[in-house]
C-alpha cells in the first residue's frame, strides 16, 4: 500500500529526476521554491508526461520497462492549482462525474456522491454552479470530487495557493482533516514553507529538478542542508570550510560548538542572535561588529 | 497647437462607395418585390416545394456535417497522425473549390456509373444523384468546411487541462468527448452549425450538378430562383427575399457570438 516513483523528466530544456517513497496514510509534502520542477513531478506520477521512468502503486507498475498505464487507467487522483472544476456541471455533477468515472454504476456513483457530498458538507451547495461560489468552497469541492473517484494515491498541486489569506488557514485546516482520513499515499506541492510545516508527515525538498533534502519538519528545521531550506524555515545558513571548529565563510569566520573540519553548512538560528550596545564578555562564542 | 486630422478623401469615397455597392443591389431586390401579389404568390406550389425541399436537406446536411465533422476536428486538435496537414488542408478545399467542381466530383464518385456509386446501386439499391438525400450530400460536401473550422478553432482554445482533470479521475476518452468537450465548445458549436447550414441553403452550384432539378425532390431554393428566373421573375424574388432575410437572421443571431471571437 504504498507509491514508488523513481523518474527521470526532461521538458523544454530542464530536467526532473527524483526517487521517492510514499507509504499509505502518509502525507509527503513536496517542497520548492517556483520553477524547481514540482508540478511536473506531479504530472510525471500521475502519467500526463507519457512514459517518464518508474512508478508504482501497491507494487504494481504504472510506468517502467515495457509498461505503461494510462492516467485514466491508474487510480491516481489530482487537485490542480487552478481546480478545474468543471464550469457547466453543478458542484454534485462535478461530485458525481467524479464516482461515475472512477467505474461507479449510474446509482453507484449517485450514492457515493451523496455521501461525499455530506462528508464534505456541501449540500447546501450542491445544485450551484463552480462560478458563483467561493474559492474557499471551490476547494472543498476539488478535493471531495478527487475524494470521490475513490484513488488510491492523491496528488495535491499547491491546493491553497488561489485562496486568500484568510480563508487560506481555515481552508487547510479543512483539507488537513479530510487528508488525514485518506489511507492512501498523498503528496502535496507547495511552495509556502509553513504549509509544509503544518501538513507534512515527511517534508521532500526539490531544488532545480533535484531532491536536495528530505525528512520530517523537525529534520529541516534542525539540520537545513541548503540556503533555501534554511531561509524558508527561518534559518540563516552559512557555506564554508571548517578547520577544527572554525569555519570560514568567504566574509566571515564562524566558531562551532563542536571540533570539525572539511566542507560544512553553518547554521545560525535567529533565536541565537543577539544584540549588545558593547562588546560582550563570556558566552558568545561568534562576535561581529554591526555595520 | 491644436491640429485636426481630416480622413482622406481618397479612403472616404471608395469606402463609400463599397457600402452601396453592398447594399444597392439588395435594396433593388426588396424594392422590386411583388410586393402586391405576395400573398398569393407566397402559396405557390414551386414556392412551398423548394422550401421544403431546402429547409429538409439544409437541417439534414447540417447535421451531418456536425456528426462528421466534430470528429474530424477532434481528430485533428488532439491526435497527431501523418499527414494530418494535409488532412486539415483537404478538409478546408471545399471553401474554395468551385461548388460546381465539387457536384462533378461527387457524380464521378457517387452516381450510377461512379466509383462507389455503381456499388451503392449493386450492394444496396441506393442512387443518391437525383434524389432528396443527394441534395443532401452535395450540401454537406460544401457546408462541413464551417463547422470544421469552428470546431477546430474552440478545441485550440479550449484549456486542455480539464481534459486532463477528467482522465485523472478515470474517465475514457469518449467520456472526456462527451461529458467534458462538447459541453465545453458548445456556443461554438452551434455557430458553426449555424454557418453550415446557412451555406447548405444557399448551395446552388454543387446540388444543380449532383442532384439537378426534379421539382419537390431535388429542387431547392436557389436551385429555383435560377430557374424559375426565366419564367416567373415574381417566384425567384420572392424567394431570394426570403433567403435574404434568413441570411440577415443568422448575421444577428451570430453577432454576439461567432464574429467577436474571431
Amino acid at each position: 500500500m504504498s507509491l514508488s516513483v523513481d523518474v527521470h523528466i526532461d521538458l523544454d530544456g530542464s530536467s526532473v529526476e527524483a526517487r521517492l517513497e510514499v507509504e499509505a496514510g502518509e502525507i509527503v509534502v513536496l517542497l520548492g521554491p517556483n520553477g524547481a520542477g514540482k508540478t511536473t513531478l506531479l504530472r510525471g506520477i500521475a502519467g500526463l508526461l507519457g512514459p517518464c521512468g518508474e512508478v508504482s502503486v501497491e507494487g504494481r507498475a504504472m510506468d517502467g520497462p515495457r509498461t505503461f498505464v494510462r492516467t485514466e487507467d491508474r487510480r491516481i487522483g489530482v487537485v490542480f492549482q487552478d481546480l478545474l472544476l468543471f464550469p457547466h456541471m453543478t458542484v454534485e455533477k462535478n461530485i458525481v462525474f467524479g464516482a461515475r468515472s472512477s467505474g461507479a454504476t449510474k446509482t453507484g456513483a449517485r450514492e457515493r456522491a451523496a455521501n461525499t457530498i455530506d462528508d464534505f458538507d456541501l449540500r447546501a451547495l450542491a445544485g450551484s454552479l463552480p462560478r458563483s461560489i467561493s474559492g474557499g468552497e471551490r476547494q472543498r469541492v476539488a478535493l471531495a470530487r478527487a475524494f470521490a473517484g475513490r484513488p488510491k494515491v492523491l496528488l495535491l498541486d499547491e491546493p491553497f495557493a488561489a485562496l486568500d489569506a484568510a480563508s487560506r488557514v481555515e481552508i487547510r485546516t479543512m483539507v488537513a482533516l479530510h487528508l488525514h482520513t485518506f489511507a492512501g499515499p498523498t503528496i502535496l506541492v507547495t511552495h509556502d514553507p509553513l504549509e509544509a510545516l503544518v501538513l507534512a508527515d515527511r517534508v521532500v525538498v526539490l531544488e532545480r529538478g533535484r531532491i536536495v533534502q528530505e525528512g520530517t519538519p523537525d529534520d529541516l528545521r534542525s539540520r537545513p542542508r541548503s540556503s533555501y531550506v534554511a531561509s524558508v524555515v527561518g534559518i540563516n545558513l552559512f557555506h564554508g570550510v571548517a578547520t577544527g571548529g572554525r569555519i570560514e565563510t568567504g566574509g566571515a569566520t564562524l566558531v562551532a560548538a563542536t571540533e570539525i573540519d572539511g566542507e560544512v553548512f553553518a547554521a545560525v538560528h535567529p533565536r541565537a542572535v543577539a544584540l549588545y550596545r558593547n562588546r560582550p564578555e563570556g558566552t558568545p562564542r561568534n562576535v561581529w561588529r554591526a555595520a | 497647437m491644436k491640429r485636426t486630422s481630416h480622413l482622406p478623401w481618397s479612403l472616404l469615397v471608395p469606402g463609400l462607395i463599397a457600402v452601396v455597392f453592398l447594399l444597392f443591389p439588395l435594396a433593388a431586390l426588396v424594392i422590386k418585390a411583388p410586393w402586391s401579389e405576395m400573398t398569393a404568390e407566397i402559396s405557390s406550389p414551386e414556392i412551398l416545394n423548394a422550401l421544403r425541399v431546402s429547409l429538409v436537406t439544409s437541417v439534414g446536411a447540417a447535421l451531418l456535417a456536425t456528426a462528421l465533422g466534430v470528429p474530424l476536428a477532434y481528430l485533428l486538435a488532439r491526435t497527431t497522425f501523418p499527414g494530418r496537414r494535409l488532412v486539415r488542408g483537404l478538409a478546408l478545399l471545399p471553401l474554395l473549390l468551385p461548388p460546381v467542381v465539387g457536384g462533378l466530383a461527387l457524380l464521378l464518385a457517387f452516381g450510377r456509373r461512379g466509383i462507389a456509386g455503381e456499388w451503392l446501386l449493386d450492394a444496396f439499391g441506393l442512387t443518391l444523384p437525383f434524389s432528396t438525400a443527394g441534395v443532401v450530400v452535395a450540401q454537406t460536401f460544401v457546408a462541413m468546411p464551417f463547422l470544421v473550422l469552428t470546431a477546430e478553432g474552440a478545441l485550440n482554445n479550449l484549456d486542455r487541462r480539464y481534459e486532463e482533470a477528467a482522465t485523472t479521475m478515470g474517465a475514457s476518452r469518449l467520456s472526456v468527448f462527451g461529458h467534458v468537450i462538447v459541453p465545453m465548445i458548445l456556443p461554438s458549436l452551434g455557430a458553426g452549425m449555424l454557418l453550415a447550414w446557412a451555406r447548405a441553403l444557399g448551395e446552388f452550384g454543387a446540388t444543380i450538378t449532383f442532384a439537378g432539378n426534379l421539382p419537390g425532390v431535388t429542387t431547392s431554393m436557389p436551385v429555383e430562383v435560377y430557374i424559375a428566373l426565366q419564367t416567373r421573375p415574381e417566384t425567384a424574388i420572392i424567394l431570394s427575399l426570403i433567403l435574404l432575410v434568413v441570411s440577415l437572421a443568422i448575421l444577428v443571431g451570430l453577432r454576439g457570438n461567432w464574429l467577436q471571437h474571431t
